[in-house]
């Protein structure tokens, strides 16, 4: 519980109505989209920087922890609250501030839904290039906290890219702007290490974004195997030829079969894996693009169509977009899991992890950004059954620790969170978390932002 | 985590609820398609945060107080999240049982229960009162409330919802329908029409330009003498009367000869289809739930399946319009395609598609007056939409929304004006 006096200063800089405190509304707030939980001690809905900074001042002045959240869609608990605390609601934040065409910036607030930005762009002609899975409804302070990236990130690189400049109250609850309308900001790369910083170091205020003008056309192929083998060496060898598709998406026969039986697309269920292959440019640059991939695929023994206008190009791309919601439909609970291996592995890692899928008894399905190594392993399992949900945790940690030895890393894009601490044992040694944790005190020297995140205790 | 064993023994909701509640993966998906979150903000004014309190509830880690009831019943049911929602969980059924649940804990309000229990049993007693009203010296709402003598009983709310509706009409559609021949000279076939209360008492225009249509395109028009379909019992948890007046329409249905059976209020059509689940499997009704629904059509369906009968005239005036999706077309029935295209074939309408077409317009029954300022702010989100598409007319598809929308007009002056799909049909037929 937050002392009287506390609640009464918040509601002062907030207002009222927007401080949220009875036990049921503080047990809406305990979760996100993770099997994470922890109860916050209070809500407060903020509107401004300045709001934003006076809560941080209050907070650091009466040494209570708070942390940032937006839509709280996190698969790892960047947004529970496992020490209590202020929970600093942005997501009425959520305007566009200005477009600036001319030098390719739109500059945003943090609680606007990444699909909001994307429509708008669209409108003018241009893309913001980070596009993930979760996009209508992820809030771009969240994208840029986890450093997200999408199936696009293949050709166009992940958030950190595409982030030009940042506003931020800082934990010491001054307001700070690293970068902003220009390509380059010399000194430190603050706003390359905000990036992925999950609201352990600030709480943004102003997003300065990159806009691209949208691709003159794309192409859109979808490849069908026989061996998940083929399928995941094609990746490789599509990227070794020199070509870099927009998107390269596999599927695996769990997710094809339960995407045909639920939602009305036309993949080939025998088939052991497909991919979607996504090639964009000028008009000029798709054919000879197209013609190469096909050869590759070819070779390796698939069956390649490709899709004529943009209602089959949709058509293409259902199936993919359904696919984790058609396979949650199977059980009550999922775990996406979330790693990274390099691309050459993922021949070698897709097998083993079905071998430890066996060893575990977890019912599972596979999609990946397969152009970066990303791999998703989707779970299944009832969270009710305590014994299949001690599988399903152990399962995911041998999963993690293959990743790891392979080369590869524990989180593609959905962040460390509360999740995944323990595995950054696996990845870093003692130094080099004694540098994150003395870099985190240089901002953080109280521990109060969004604390018991990423950083092992 | 689930407490051991509750699961087990909280047994007072269904299984159908719980296993539904459970399917919510907390994705959050529901965030940016659920209106009352769309205005709020607040995580207990989405599905997820309805879900997590359901199971909370189950879990015995919350009480079925006043916090929960607030989050329950501001669910305006129009799943808008069903659409949206990965594992497509309903939450109308979730909310519709614990409201069942509030009822049989707390007591069902007196007002709730003299509509569902007396007046919407006894259709004579509510025409008569109703004409009363409409005949009375005060209009709209307050009229009707008084002569209701429910006055106090909705308190504050009736003054916040006065001039919702305008004016009651001097006759019902029944009353209109019976005066009349329905048997066209080249007769194709006959549609048996369901005619909905929204429509009957407040509408009869609406329906009056249904039945020409059905005639024009050939078809003989038998009017049912229908109860309610049960719809507002269902949304405010009344589960007895909601089986009452299903049991009571299945034996009308039992004997009807008719090539369609139609009706042009969207959330009639969208409840009669779930009677299904309120009679018993494998018995005698459930067959003939089966065989009417196989014939059931929105009217807007039937529009579309039947267009190659229409006959528009050309060459006049063009006026543009565009299209709200009722939500129990649009999210329960998932028809989306036929509205628009019905309207699109029409050769002088210029058709507009407008923003947030399926978002609710707040009006949900008479959830605009149980939850007036929610309702307003969604409607005045609406209303924006509406206007920036510059469209005369915005045609929809259920007595319900055009209520609320035609109060939207007037509170926000939008110079826009409200039909039904079968009166701009029947406007433009030759
Ligand atoms: S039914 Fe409508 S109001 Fe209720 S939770 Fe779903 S989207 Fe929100
Ligand atoms: S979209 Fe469905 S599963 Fe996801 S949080 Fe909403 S109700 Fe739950």
């Amino acid at each position: 519980m937050v002392p009287k006096n506390l609640l009464k200063k918040l509601v002062k800089i907030c207002g009222r109505e927007n401080v949220l405190y009875s036990p049921t509304d503080l047990y809406l707030y305990e979760y996100d989209a993770s099997m994470e939980r922890g109860k916050p001690d209070v809500v407060v809905f903020v509107t401004s920087a300045q709001d934003i900074q006076n809560v941080v001042r209050l907070a650091v002045a009466e040494n209570i922890p708070y942390t940032p959240r937006g839509s709280a869609t996190n698969l790892a608990g960047g947004s529970v609250t496992p020490k209590g605390g202020i929970v600093i609601e942005t997501a009425r934040m959520n305007r566009i501030l200005e477009i600036d065409e001319e030098n390719g910036v739109a500059v945003v607030e943090p609680g606007l839904y990444n699909l909001q930005l994307q429509n708008e762009l669209a409108s003018r002609g241009f893309v913001f290039a980070p596009d993930p899975a979760s996009q209508k409804v992820s809030t771009l302070g969240g994208n840029v906290g986890m450093n997200a990236g999408g199936p696009h990130c293949l050709k166009y690189g992940v958030t950190v890219n595409h982030v030009l400049g940042l506003e931020m109250v800082l934990p010491d609850g001054e307001i700070a702007r690293f970068g902003g309308y220009t390509q380059e900001t010399p000194g430190y790369d603050i706003v390359g290490f905000m990036n992925g910083s999950e609201g352990t170091l600030g709480i943004f205020t102003k997003l300065f974004l990159k806009m691209m003008p949208a691709p003159g056309g794309v192409e859109t192929l979808l490849a069908d195997f026989d061996g998940i083998e083929q399928a995941a060496g094609a990746v490789s060898a599509i990227i070794a030829a020199g070509i870099v598709p927009a998107t390269l998406e596999y599927m695996d026969q769990t997710c094809i079969k339960t995407v045909v039986a639920s939602l009305n697309v036309d993949y080939p269920t025998s088939a052991a894996a497909v991919l979607i292959i996504e090639v964009d440019g000028p008009q000029w640059s798709l054919a000879p693009q197209v013609t190469a991939i096909e050869k590759i695929l070819k070779k390796l023994g698939a069956r390649v169509r490709s899709a004529r206008d943009n209602t089959e190009r949709d058509a293409l791309w259902a199936g993919r977009r359904g696919a984790l919601g058609a396979m949650t439909r199977l059980k009550p609970s999922v775990v996406v899991f979330d790693g990274t291996v390099p691309r050459n592995k993922l021949p070698l890692v897709l097998v083993q992890i079905d071998d430890i899928a066996r060893e575990y008894g977890l019912f599972y399905g596979t999609l990946l950004h397969a152009g970066d190594g990303n791999i998703h392993p989707i779970i299944l399992y009832d969270e009710r059954d305590e014994e299949e949900t001690q599988r399903v945790h152990e399962g995911c940690d041998r999963i993690m620790q293959l990743c790891v030895n392979e080369g590869g890393t524990i989180t593609g894009e959905h962040g460390v969170g509360i999740e995944k601490i323990p595995a950054m044992k696996y990845l870093f040694g003692e130094d080099e978390l004694e540098v994150m944790k003395q870099l985190k005190d240089v901002f953080d020297p109280q521990g109060l932002c969004n604390p018991g995140k990423v950083l092992p205790a | 985590m689930p407490q051991a064993g509750l699961w087990e023994e909280y047994k007072v909701l269904s299984d159908q609820t719980l296993e539904a509640v459970v399917q919510c993966s907390k994705c959050g998906f529901c965030q940016p398609t659920c209106p009352t979150y769309a205005v709020s903000g607040l995580e207990h004014e989405v599905a997820r945060g309805r879900h997590q309190l359901v199971r909370g509830l189950v879990e015995g880690r919350l009480e079925l107080d006043k916090n929960l009831k607030t989050a329950l019943f501001q669910c305006l049911m129009c799943n808008a999240c069903y659409t949206n929602c990965f594992p497509k969980i309903k939450t109308d059924e979730i909310i519709a049982e614990v409201r069942n649940l509030w009822i049989r804990e707390k007591g069902q309000p007196a007002l709730q229960r003299y509509i569902f229990h007396t007046l919407l049993r006894h259709p004579e007693l509510l025409g008569r009162l109703l004409k009363m009203a409409s005949f009375g010296k005060r209009s709209g709402i307050s009229g009707l409330a008084q002569v209701l003598r429910c006055l106090g009983w909705y308190g504050k709310n009736i003054a916040n919802a006065e001039g919702l509706l305008e004016s009651i009409p001097k006759s019902f559609l029944r009353e209109r329908l019976a005066a009349q021949s329905l048997i066209p000279e080249k007769r194709r076939g006959k549609v048996a029409y369901f005619v909905g209360c929204g429509i009957n008492y407040a509408q009869p225009d609406v329906g009056y330009a249904t039945a020409q249509v059905m005639n024009k395109r050939g078809f003989e028009v038998e009017v049912i003498d229908n109860y309610c379909c049960g719809l507002p019992a269902y949304a405010y948890g009344d589960l007895d009367s909601v089986r009452w007046f299903v049991e009571k329409n299945i034996r009308i249905f039992s004997n009807l000869q008719a090539d369609y059976i139609v009706t042009d209020c969207a959330s009639c059509t969208s409840f009669l289809k779930e009677y299904k689940r309120f009679v018993p499997e494998d018995s005698e009704q459930q067959k003939i739930v089966k065989d009417f629904t196989g014939r059931l059509r929105d009217m807007t369906t039937w529009l579309y399946e039947t267009e190659d009968l229409a006959e528009y005239k050309t060459g006049g005036n063009t006026q543009t319009v565009t299209l709200h999706d009722p939500c129990h077309l649009s999210h329960y029935l998932q028809e989306k395609v036929a509205p628009r295209e019905v309207l699109k074939n029409i050769p002088a309408v210029v058709y507009k598609e407008l923003a947030e077409s399926d978002f609710c317009c707040g009006g949900a029954g008479s959830y605009n007056i149980a939850h007036y300022d929610v309702s307003m702010k969604i409607l005045k989100r609406k209303m924006a939409h509406v206007k920036n598409t510059g469209a005369q007319v915005l045609a929809t598809a259920c007595p319900a929304c055009i209520i609320q929308i035609s109060y939207g007009v007037r509170k926000f002056n939008a110079p826009v004006r409200i039909k039904h799909v079968s009166e701009l049909v029947l406007e433009n037929s030759e």
